[in-house]
């Protein structure tokens, strides 16, 4: 009988060990369905050369788009940003640049380029006020049903525009995200992010979608019905991630958000490690203001669909805290002869490590699988990275224990006002 | 545009960067392979090796991976496969059903109250090529100004 006993620590260090990896495989299995189910290329276009895109089906009809690029401070981008966006295939759409109180020279550019092309049309805000308070202001500025709202570093890809409208084929869709891909891959940090947007964030999404109800759009890329965002009373002006809480809006409201792999957009990601932690610190403050914000869902039945979604980053959140606590046994344990029941022998011990090592192997495989057609580049830097799954929960569990005490700190009405964040090493 | 969007410049580093990401590279990778340990103890036993023979036979080392692997292979297969079911359920039983109406386009009415414009202001706003707001504290719009059209604004 002994054997079958168990003491906390067992079960802390259990949970920190299985959590991850059994997550792991959810994701691979979720997105491969994904894969077969709706990602799939028609026959005739499977054999496209690597990184050559699929041509989108054509629409019904092409109602008109408004393109919503906020912007603090992108002097340095802009044009790129925007000559981009001018050269999308899909035929019926405006640019609307919102200068968000920029002090460098942003206004002149903006300017310049709505006198270049009547297809663009510029907003300036007296003062900076947060990229929620940017996006609702050009939701009014603009007559269009539909906004597609994009980062100013982001450079979207010609058809991506035509793939994610043709969701909205579907009148409960109220959100489409699009793919995020890497574009500087100078350092490590560069490298291992094309990997993450990869093989975690990618395969989350996928995993998520095979569900039905996703965590959030990414707010580099996306598009909104505005009916929805109407609904909903559009972007919270206080959430530190806009992109997270409308996800959960819209959702909670019953309309469908969706994720369209193939709607790819080139982003700049930090490359120092300041930078990305000061980014993964938001994110993390967000997702956690968010479930705070909307804890009550859990007991509301109409809200059923949400609990997974819920629940999963409850138990990620509650990994965090596990970890570190398995963390600081395991190296108490090192210095000092803990009694029998908190001595944590090692974390990967025996099989279990060839597990961990198997399954990140797995993780990288897979994701490469299903993204190797969108990115000529990415076998290069997964080289850099078999190991990554491991350091991305070991970022995740820092962030994470130090944003839950933030986001319960902070006054719920505090507005939320971003700076531009580190964009890497640039030529 | 013509350039493709990647930026694949290593050399623009500094020394700094290249020794701190270098040796996380290194740690990482050494870590990873530790992993591996039984795995190499493993194929050390196929090859003869004496002590390898000792920890997988002797101490049973293979049967407790063998068990390992039917316990995970187990719980994979609970989990991946209530997902897979549950998509599958959701497929056929939502095809071609919507249960929801599909709700009417927020109309000019809705957004000019939402936004606090009569319907003059509000058409302006959507046609004006470049605009100047002011925002309340609270975010909200509170002034909206149209701007000369050409470029050339100080």
């Amino acid at each position: 009988m002994s054997d079958f006993r168990f003491t906390a620590v067992d079960v802390l260090s259990a949970y920190s060990y299985y959590y991850p990896l059994f997550m792991a495989y959810l994701w691979m299995i979720g997105a491969v369905f994904y894969y077969f189910r709706y990602e799939r290329p028609p026959k005739g276009q499977r054999d496209l050369p690597r990184g050559e895109p699929e041509v989108p089906p054509a629409l019904d009809e092409y109602p008109a788009v408004t393109i919503v690029v906020p912007c603090h401070n992108e002097g340095r981008d802009i044009e790129d940003t925007v000559g981009y966006l001018l050269a999308s295939s899909y035929p019926n759409f405006d640019i609307l640049l919102v200068n968000d109180g920029s002090g460098d020279e942003t206004r002149q550019i903006l300017d310049r380029l709505a006198a270049q092309s009547p297809k663009v049309r510029v907003i300036h805000c007296a003062a900076n006020q947060g990229k929620a308070v940017a996006l609702n202001t050009a939701a009014a500025m603009t007559p269009a049903e539909y906004l597609c709202c994009i980062d100013a570093d982001a450079l979207l890809a010609p058809h991506a525009l035509t793939w994610l409208m043709g969701h909205f084929r579907n009148p409960r869709v109220g959100a489409i995200t699009g793919n995020p891909r890497v574009r500087n891959r100078s350092t490590l940090l560069g490298r291992l992010q094309v990997g993450e947007y990869s093989s975690i964030v990618g395969l989350i999404k996928r995993a998520q979608r095979t569900y039905g109800r996703i965590f959030t759009v990414s707010g580099v890329v996306a598009c909104f019905r505005k009916t929805a965002l109407h609904d909903v009373g559009y972007w919270s002006p206080n959430m530190l991630t806009e992109d997270i809480d409308v996800s959960w809006k819209l959702q909670i409201r019953h309309w469908d958000v969706r994720f369209e792999p193939k709607a790819q957009c080139w982003i700049l990601a930090p490359e120092t490690l300041g930078g990305l932690w000061k980014q993964r610190l938001r994110w993390s403050t967000g997702g956690i203001q968010v479930l705070r914000k909307n804890w009550h869902i859990g007991g509301l039945w109409k809200q059923r669909r949400m609990w997974p979604v819920m629940l999963e980053y409850t138990m990620s959140v509650l990994w965090a805290y596990t970890m570190l606590v398995v963390a600081i046994l395991w190296v108490a344990g090192l210095f000092f002869e803990l009694p029998r029941g908190y001595r944590i022998d090692s974390f990967f011990s025996g099989w279990n490590g060839v597990m961990v090592g198997t399954t990140c192997l797995l993780q990288i495989a897979t994701s490469l699988a299903l993204d190797a057609r969108y990115d000529r580049g990415a076998l290069k830097s997964f080289y850099w990275m078999i190991w990554y799954p491991l350091a991305y929960w070991m970022l995740n569990m820092f962030t994470t224990i130090v944003a839950v005490p933030r986001a319960f700190m902070r006054n719920t009405k505090e507005r939320a006002k971003w700076i531009s964040p580190d964009r890497g090493l640039r030529p | 545009m013509n350039h493709h969007p990647l930026i694949e410049r290593p050399e623009m580093q500094t020394a700094g960067q290249r020794t701190l990401y270098g040796a996380l590279t290194l740690a990482f990778w050494a870590f990873w392979i530790y992993l591996w340990v039984p795995l190499l103890a493993l194929l050390a036993w196929v090859l003869g090796v004496q002590q390898a023979f000792k920890y997988m036979v002797i101490l049973g080392g293979y049967h407790h991976a063998a068990n390992l692997l039917g316990i995970y292979a187990l719980v994979i297969l609970a989990l991946g496969g209530t997902l897979v079911t549950w998509a599958t359920y959701n497929i056929l039983r939502f095809r071609g059903v919507e249960r929801r109406l599909a709700p009417l386009p927020v109309s000019a009415a809705e957004l000019m109250r939402h936004f606090g414009a009569d319907g003059a202001a509000l058409a302006r706003w959507q046609s004006t090529q470049r605009l100047f707001v002011t925002h309340t504290q609270e975010g909200q719009i509170f002034r909206v100004d149209s701007m000369a059209s050409q470029y050339a604004v100080a």
